[in-house]
């Protein structure tokens, strides 16, 4: 393992810890422990002017609300497009973590120990993501022709909205979030309403987790949007997709859209409202969403509905999803929204908005650019 | 007088301990920002005759490295 004090770092904490208490033993192994505790600088006075020198530098109020990159690795290989160049660019990020112990007697170094470790960032989830912002990101409702035997017979539309954070908390096995889902069917021509109460479908979903990291050589003022990143030279970007994740639903008992509904769901329309239970479990230890102005992580969740049975056909959605880690109950400083507005703005929908908890509105979330 | 010095870092209760407080073995421990990095530092002293230094200190280091660093 490459020694750290060879490698430039942003963070260098020590503390010196004296054996005091070592005590002769009537054996030949005397053993001497000391316990320690490293309280991290996430309070933003040990932070320094641009992150640089963590822990070693002077205090500074500029430096509010940062906080330590989380541990994670990731490599990407990009060829050119282009078949007369070989042109092959790789992208290497990676945030790690380590304890050293050094035993001294006398200013002399007699032992060395050292651990790595794994930091994850976390706190409160920040508010949901405005997904006017990143518009060319994210797909809330999608809408594709229902086909029999090559001829179209109807509509199908699925729809979801960002759903709340993968919450990990200590001693859980799992992170769940209930994703609520809307499905729409309609007959090509509305007078013979083709599709009825009694239109039996089965739907395939099909989810996966996408990350997004993004690394700037200069300071980033909030999360990019992936045009941003692909449009400034000093940012590049990985992105994964995770594991495939498949559920089955059985689609009946349509219903037409509510009166609340009405404005934004055809009256032509059959529709079914389902919410799905999404699990990851604890031991991937997934990295969490975070932000620094050098690197940041952030997820959305693909979405892909396969439907059959009075006619075929499939939808690809992708909404934001935050994953956050917490030690207790989970904190009630989110910005939420209810209603299914599809990213619109909750306050021309006339939706209900609440504020839960005074410091919500302390500071922008970092994904307003 | 022969002696030989062990020295071992161990983190016992961290986020992906199991409800014993048990770590899964060869998992790396994982610690939330918030909680900090805790743990027991442990000296064997393997003296003949039996033995200890008072005198001795342990520094301790925590070390963070990013790639790309800016």
């Amino acid at each position: 393992m490459l020694d750290p004090r060879l490698i430039p770092q942003f963070l260098n904490l020590v503390d010196v810890l004296p054996l005091s208490s070592a005590h002769a033993s009537s054996t030949s192994i005397n053993r001497v422990s000391a316990t320690f505790h490293v309280a991290l600088p996430n309070s933003p006075s040990r932070f320094t002017q641009d992150y640089g020198n963590f822990g070693a530098g002077e205090d500074t109020n500029s430096d509010k609300g940062r906080h330590l990159p989380s541990s994670f690795s990731v490599k990407s290989v990009l060829g050119s497009s282009d078949p007369y160049t070989t042109f092959v660019q790789r992208l290497d990020a990676k945030v790690s973590y380590m304890v050293q112990a050094h035993l001294f007697r006398d200013n002399k170094l007699i032992a060395t120990s050292s651990r790595e470790i794994r930091i994850f960032d976390n706190g409160d989830p920040q508010p949901p993501i405005c997904l006017s912002d990143f518009s060319s990101e994210y797909v809330c409702q999608q809408k594709s022709s229902l086909r029999k035997h090559l001829f179209r017979v109807g509509f199908f539309s699925a729809s979801i909205t960002e759903p709340n954070p993968f919450l990990f908390l200590s001693g859980k096995d799992s992170a769940v979030i209930r994703l609520p889902m809307r499905f729409a069917v309609r007959g090509v021509e509305a007078s013979t309403n083709v599709f009825h109460q009694n239109a039996a479908f089965n739907a395939t979903v099909i989810w996966q987790l996408r990350s997004s990291t993004f690394m700037s050589a200069t300071p980033m003022k909030s999360v990019p949007t992936v045009l941003q990143a692909q449009r400034n030279p000093s940012i590049n970007m990985i992105t994964t997709l995770g594991l495939e994740h498949r559920l089955t639903l059985a689609l009946n008992g349509w219903n037409k859209p509510s009166s609340s509904l009405a404005s934004m769901q055809s009256t032509d329309d059959w529709m079914i409202e389902q919410e799905l239970a999404l699990s990851i479990p604890t031991r991937s230890l997934l990295v969490p969403t975070f932000f620094t102005p050098h690197l940041s992580r952030r997820y959305s969740l693909v979405v892909q509905v396969k439907l059959a049975g009075n006619g075929k056909t499939s939808v690809r959605l992708e909404v934001p999803v935050q994953v956050v880690y917490q030690n207790e109950s989970p904190g009630t400083s989110r910005l939420q929204s209810w209603g299914f507005n599809s990213g619109r703005s909750s306050i021309d929908q006339n939706e209900s908005l609440q504020i839960i908890g005074a410091d919500a509105v302390a500071e922008l979330p970092v994904y307003v650019p | 007088m022969s002696s030989s010095i062990i020295l071992d870092l161990d983190f016992t209760a961290d986020f992906a301990c199991d409800d014993s407080g048990q770590r899964l073995p060869g998992r790396t421990p994982l610690f939330l920002a918030t909680d900090g990095v805790h743990g027991v530092v442990t000296v064997d002293y393997r003296t003949n005759p039996p033995g200890s230094q008072s005198n001795d200190v342990v520094k301790l280091c925590l070390y963070g490295v990013q790639n790309p660093l800016r």
